[in-house]
């Protein structure tokens, strides 16, 4: 496979358009009068430029007592591909992460014609698995006694074998609209605190509510996803982790996966692996209170052993949380009501540190 | 021979073995065969495959019986050692130590202390290490009867600050390390002043002026944003030169930095504290100089102690000389911590080590290094084609 050009594709951190100045060389007045041009009047221009927003729906689930956000999701596929691409937020509903099921479905369909050499990351995770497979039956049978030359596997499905079976499902038809293309079944599903980073902090996504098609207005969403204001109120202690990594360039994402709360990845999932696995403790100005809170060492040699098998390492956020967020005048000022904290729990082998 | 059985995987590993240990070994069970291979000319069997699974075959019950055999043999041989190096001592209960009679072999590089006459002392956990290893005979402070093991456990072990203690102390001493106490061992002991006061005020006065400007823009910036609605955003639609600037912007959540923290040390309790420092085995090691350790390991009980609050690890934190100088990269400071320290938590005699580290993610910048490699690494490409 083709190495893609991931710096070309994922050329943004942040789903914000940077315009850089030139390089400016003094003894060149062409230069100069570029370099003029771009500081003065760009940003004179850019006052009349519209940014294209992006828009969300959000579902509400209600019941007699209260109502509560049940999910936030993009759905336009443009939108969705700026999200992922710029600073990969949401996770495709029916993908791994990557919103790529219209370009797997719609390549599973036009697989007669081969035309199509793209590959999405979830057909590489699958062919390698394939392969990996069918090298350990091999290995299995040689070190059984059954088969005594490795070199003379049984022989397994190729990869186009199995496309050719795919190819015949009665359903698909439904899948195309009218012009042949494959309809946008997928959607890209956000976490609040990736919704609320959007709408507050970067203001480029407009969230509406699914049903009455109003706009979600930042305090109304802020007062949907925390209903109790409590200081210790997990939306806003998550939030506050979360949007503390992102402002220091880290790409944040769900760490469910790793039995942490956030992974941090230094650019983004196809650059590199997690390195760290975050894990979010609310910290109270009353010690008593977090003396009862600790955990033992149990729990943290159990995840310690999950984060530090995929080469992760651990990190404690602590977030200290204010006695009362009644008094606040806006939301930046809520936010620095509380307080970041870190440490970063590694397992230690002594005979690996003696030499 | 019979209790044996259940947990010979257990067994601590001898410095012999150790010496044939390879990185990867800590995890795997020993191979006992090896000791029956010592001496003979078989070669030392092969370590396993990582994604080895038994398959119940006759040569896997074989190996598996051959080990069993090989380590039996093993357990039943005399521990003997030569008498050249024998140490003898006498236990002083009141004083909590013991007073070599005869100094002799390579232990007292690195253990005892010796006074103004030159007579050398044994801490408590020193001496049961020895006796246990058979190296030493220690005598009652008549000095007429030898003290057996089990009563020298029992004479010593209340002065080593728990069980627990001893067991790290032997654990890391077996494998080769060398180990002293720390000035934090007992209750009463001070934490060292680690920070120099002149670095320390100009970080203050730095943190003063930093405080007071942000202070003063966030004034500014209120007085003039009266129309904006409060709730965001933070970054607006205006034009941006660089996502260095956006990030900045963003950079609203108060967070710990090493930078303006209080360097002054704070007070640490048990368990809490620096119980040894430990220096990995070298053969320039010196008593009287023995320079900084390569690490300093905090003892506590799996089952009695949690993990340590904020507080108190902050505390543990401020007895602590910086780990990393100024060459170190963002990557390391960010992974083994800009102080750390190692926790000993041992649980019914099984010893885990972790290592706590304190770091600050707000004071490493992130984004710009990928800009800048992102640049040259275009750079590179567009000669390589040129």
């Amino acid at each position: 496979m083709k190495k893609r050009n991931l710096n070309a594709i994922y050329h943004s951190p942040l789903p914000v358009e940077v315009v850089a100045l030139p390089p400016l060389v003094p003894h060149n007045p062409i230069s100069v009068a570029y370099y003029v041009y771009q500081l003065v009047f760009v940003p004179f221009l850019w006052g009349f430029k519209r940014r294209r927003r992006l828009t969300a729906y959000m579902e509400l689930y209600t019941d007699s007592v209260s109502s509560y956000v049940s999910s936030i999701a993009v759905g336009s596929y443009e939108d969705m591909q700026e999200l992922w691409k710029a600073g990969f937020f949401g996770k495709g509903t029916q993908s791994r992460s990557d919103p790529t099921w219209v370009l797997r479905t719609s390549k599973r369909l036009q697989e007669a014609s081969g035309e199509t050499e793209i590959v999405a990351p979830e057909e590489v995770t699958a062919r390698r698995r394939a392969a990996r497979k069918k090298f350990k039956n091999a290995r299995a049978l040689v070190e059984q006694g059954v088969v005594s030359n490795p070199a003379d596997p049984e022989k397994v499905e190729t990869n186009e074998e199995r496309r050719g079976q795919k190819l015949t499902r009665a359903e698909d038809m439904a899948l195309r609209d009218s012009e042949g293309k494959v309809r946008q079944l997928e959607k890209l599903q956000l976490t609040f605190q990736e919704a609320f980073f959007l709408a507050y902090a970067l203001d480029i996504i407009d969230i509406y509510d699914g049903r009455t098609g109003d706009l979600v207005t930042v305090p109304y969403l802020l007062g949907l996803l925390m209903p109790d204001w409590s200081p210790d109120n997990s939306f806003i202690v998550n939030y506050v982790v979360y949007h503390h990594y992102r402002s220091h360039g880290w790409c944040v994402r769900n760490g469910v996966k790793f039995g942490v709360d956030y992974l941090l990845y230094k650019r983004g999932p196809p650059f590199s692996h997690a390195e760290f696995g975050v894990i979010v403790i609310p910290l109270y100005s009353d010690e008593s209170k977090n003396q009862l809170m600790r955990r033992d060492w149990y729990w943290s040699s159990g995840v310690n052993r999950v984060v530090g098998g995929v080469k992760k390492t651990m990190v404690l956020c602590y977030v200290k949380v204010p006695d009362c967020i009644d008094k606040w005048h806006s939301v930046e000022e809520l936010l620095k009501m509380y307080e970041v904290r870190e440490v970063v729990l590694r397992r230690w082998i002594p005979s690996r540190n003696r030499d | 021979m019979d209790d044996l059985d259940n947990d010979y995987d257990e067994v601590p590993v001898t410095p012999g073995q150790g010496e044939q240990e390879n990185a990867e070994s800590d995890d795997e069970q020993q191979d006992w065969r090896m000791l029956a291979a010592i001496g003979s000319k078989k070669s030392l069997p092969k370590r396993g495959e990582k994604e080895y699974e038994p398959t119940g075959s006759a040569s896997d019950r074989n190996n598996l019986d051959e080990s069993r055999q090989a380590m039996y043999t093993a357990l039943n041989g005399e521990r003997q050692h030569t008498s050249k190096v024998h140490i003898s001592g006498i236990w002083y209960p009141h004083l909590r130590k013991a007073k070599v009679l005869v100094a002799r072999g390579p232990h007292f590089k690195s253990i005892g202390k010796a006074d103004s006459s030159g007579v050398i002392w044994l801490l408590p956990e020193e001496v049961i290490y020895l006796v246990e290893r058979g190296s030493m005979s220690l005598y009652n402070a008549r000095g007429d009867a030898k003290i057996s093991l089990q009563a020298c456990y029992a004479a010593c072990l209340g002065a080593c600050q728990g069980q627990e203690r001893y067991l790290v102390y032997a654990y890391l001493k077996r494998l080769g390390f060398i180990v002293q106490r720390a000035t934090t061992f007992d209750e009463s002991g001070e934490e060292r002043i680690v920070q120099k006061p002149d670095s320390c005020r100009i970080q203050r006065i730095w943190k003063f002026l930093v405080q007071k400007f942000d202070s003063f823009c966030t004034g500014l910036r209120l007085a003039i944003a009266r129309k904006i609605p409060s709730f965001g955003p933070i970054i607006c639609g205006g034009l941006w030169r660089s996502y260095d600037s956006i990030y900045k912007e963003l950079q609203i959540i108060p967070f710990y930095s090493h930078r303006g923290s209080d360097l002054t040390p704070k007070s640490t309790v048990a368990p809490f504290r620096v119980a040894y420092n430990v220096w990995k085995p070298r053969p320039s090691f010196k008593k009287s100089n023995p320079g900084e350790p390569d690490f300093r390991v905090v003892v506590v009980n799996a089952q009695k102690d949690k993990m340590p609050t904020p507080a108190q690890t902050g505390a543990l934190f401020s007895t602590l000389p910086v780990f990393h100088d100024s060459t170190s990269t963002s990557q390391q400071r960010l992974r083994e911590g800009y102080k750390n320290v190692i926790i000993g938590v041992v649980d019914y005699g099984i010893i885990s080590f972790i290592t706590l580290g304190d770091v600050s993610f707000g004071d490493e910048h992130i984004y710009d290094r990928h800009a800048a490699s992102r640049l040259s690494k275009h750079h590179t490409t567009k000669k390589r084609q040129a």
